[in-house]
């Protein structure tokens, strides 16, 4: 009774939490579009610079940078198909938009390229933001070695091969910087630490779920026959402490759903926010252990750990379902994280960014979060019923 | 020195009597009881070092899941070390 007085406030939170977090995509922008002048003179600037790249890229032989150059024109065209809504939407932080466009410009293979947009209005603004000494977005920021940029642009009548080489060779970045100049815009994953744990390293993280599985499943099978001797002789509502203080049974009535809400948040905004499947997992599991510590669940727990198996199985095929979909590319590639796609790429500044953003990233999330919460709470679950004291055996609860 | 250094100094000293304490303790209840409040000490260490997700994980997977299955584990077997 208890605990299902738990779950419906649980429940209760889920869906205020669901309408709060729906209602402002729903609702039309309060926010005036700026004037159509505006919009036409950006959209000219994006035509101008596509443009430009477009007949850069014919000058370049190697095919993995005419690729490259290839991504950022297609970035380049969906940002331009957002300019009225960025403007509607950042009105008050315009410059978070400046940024992103800047941060383009000014990134890797484009950083050479830009002695052609000499003159135009994103290297001025660039040029603004660098002198103001306003910190830049880590995209945005001067790449490495400039005297090898400034070689390299010195001579602007031909962009050829080797430049680019040089440029690459010459800025002897490590991983970690490539991640934190690129994750946000390749992913679309505004929590860095997410877009390395779901997309760049996504396959490690699939070995651990796995090792989770596994772990689950051995310590299943070794309270097997524990908790089927236990089934017959059971003492039903004696359990683990006879006697729960009333303090705890009620706080926990009212902690459960929190924390399980908090959880759950945890796994959805792990693209945005701190967090992610593995913490926001555990999280929920914590709180699967607060009820058992309270002995809100003081019957058998086979249909339990039923569901809660089904659900960790489902949820680990979910994640190898995820991994195959993008397999026309390579396994676990982020298909979806496609410009103008339903989970599409949003490469702002350090806090904005949707919920539907960055791809499969918040689908193998939501796998993991729900497979981590699922195996602890089987191995919570069955420990706890293990520990119980078989009819006659008991002695001194204390 | 800034408060936040202070403040690390002070944590990373009790973060070592708590797990110096977890390993010497006889009685076991208290030792896994002591070893939490390592875990949640250390949750405030790696937030103050930009670490919140590893925050989180320290904060739900030391200081509850772990603490829960010692202390199910310790009802299993017995309390004291001898």
């Amino acid at each position: 009774m208890k605990i299902r007085i738990a779950s419906f406030i649980a429940l209760l939170f889920i869906l205020g939490f669901l309408f709060v977090s729906i209602l402002p995509q729903v609702l039309p922008p309060s926010v005036e579009l700026p004037p159509q002048g505006e919009i036409d003179e950006w959209v000219n600037t994006f035509d101008m610079e596509i443009n430009r790249l477009g007949t850069a890229v014919k000058g370049i032989e190697n095919e993995r940078t005419i690729s490259f150059v290839k991504n950022r024109i297609s970035l380049l065209e969906s940002a331009k198909q957002r300019i009225p809504e960025w403007h509607s939407k950042y009105q008050g932080e315009a410059m978070k938009f400046y940024r992103y466009v800047a941060g383009l410009v000014g990134s890797e293979v484009l950083r050479p390229l830009s002695g052609e947009f000499e003159g135009s209005v994103l290297v001025r603004n660039l040029e603004i933001y660098r002198k103001s000494g306003v910190k830049l977005h880590p995209v945005g920021q001067p790449l490495g070695n400039e005297d090898i940029f400034k070689t390299a642009t010195a001579d602007k009548t031909s962009i050829s091969e080797d430049k680019i080489y040089q440029v690459y060779k010459g800025n002897s970045y490590t991983m970690d910087d490539y991640f934190l100049r690129n994750g946000q815009v390749e992913t679309g994953s505004n929590n860095i630490v997410t877009s390395v744990v779901f997309d760049y390293r996504a396959f490690d993280t699939l070995g651990e779920g796995t090792v989770l599985f596994i772990a689950v499943s051995s310590i299943s099978m070794l309270l097997f026959q524990i908790l089927k001797r236990k089934k017959k002789g059971i003492v039903e509502k004696k359990a683990f402490s006879p006697d729960v203080s009333r303090i705890i049974a009620y706080s926990a009535l009212f902690l459960f759903p929190l924390i399980i809400v908090f959880g759950a948040y945890l796994v959805v905004h792990g693209h945005l926010t701190p967090g992610g499947g593995f913490q926001g997992g555990a999280v929920m599991a914590s709180g699967t252990a607060l009820i058992l510590v309270a002995a809100l669940i003081a019957r058998d727990s086979k249909m339990t750990r039923k569901i809660l198996s089904v659900f960790e199985s489902l949820a680990l095929t979910i994640f190898i379902c995820m991994g195959f979909a993008g397999m026309a590319t390579a396994f676990l590639y982020n298909f979806l994280a496609t410009p103008n796609g339903a989970f599409n790429t949003v490469a702002l500044g350090s806090n904005a960014g949707d919920i539907t953003s960055a791809g499969i990233l918040p689908i193998l999330s939501l796998a993991v979060g729900i497979e981590v919460f699922c195996g602890i709470s089987i191995i919570l679950v069955s420990l706890f019923h293990a520990s119980k004291p078989d009819k006659g055996e008991i002695t001194d609860a204390s | 020195m800034t408060l936040t250094s202070i403040l690390f100094i002070i944590l990373s000293v009790v973060i070592l009597i708590a797990g110096v304490a977890s390993m010497l303790l006889r009685d076991l209840l208290a030792s896994v009881i002591s070893f939490a409040v390592l875990s949640l000490l250390l949750t405030i260490v790696f937030f103050l070092l930009n670490a919140p997700d590893v925050a989180i994980a320290e904060a739900s997977i030391g200081a509850a899941l772990t603490t829960v299955i010692f202390i199910i584990s310790i009802k299993l077997t017995r309390r004291r070390e001898e």
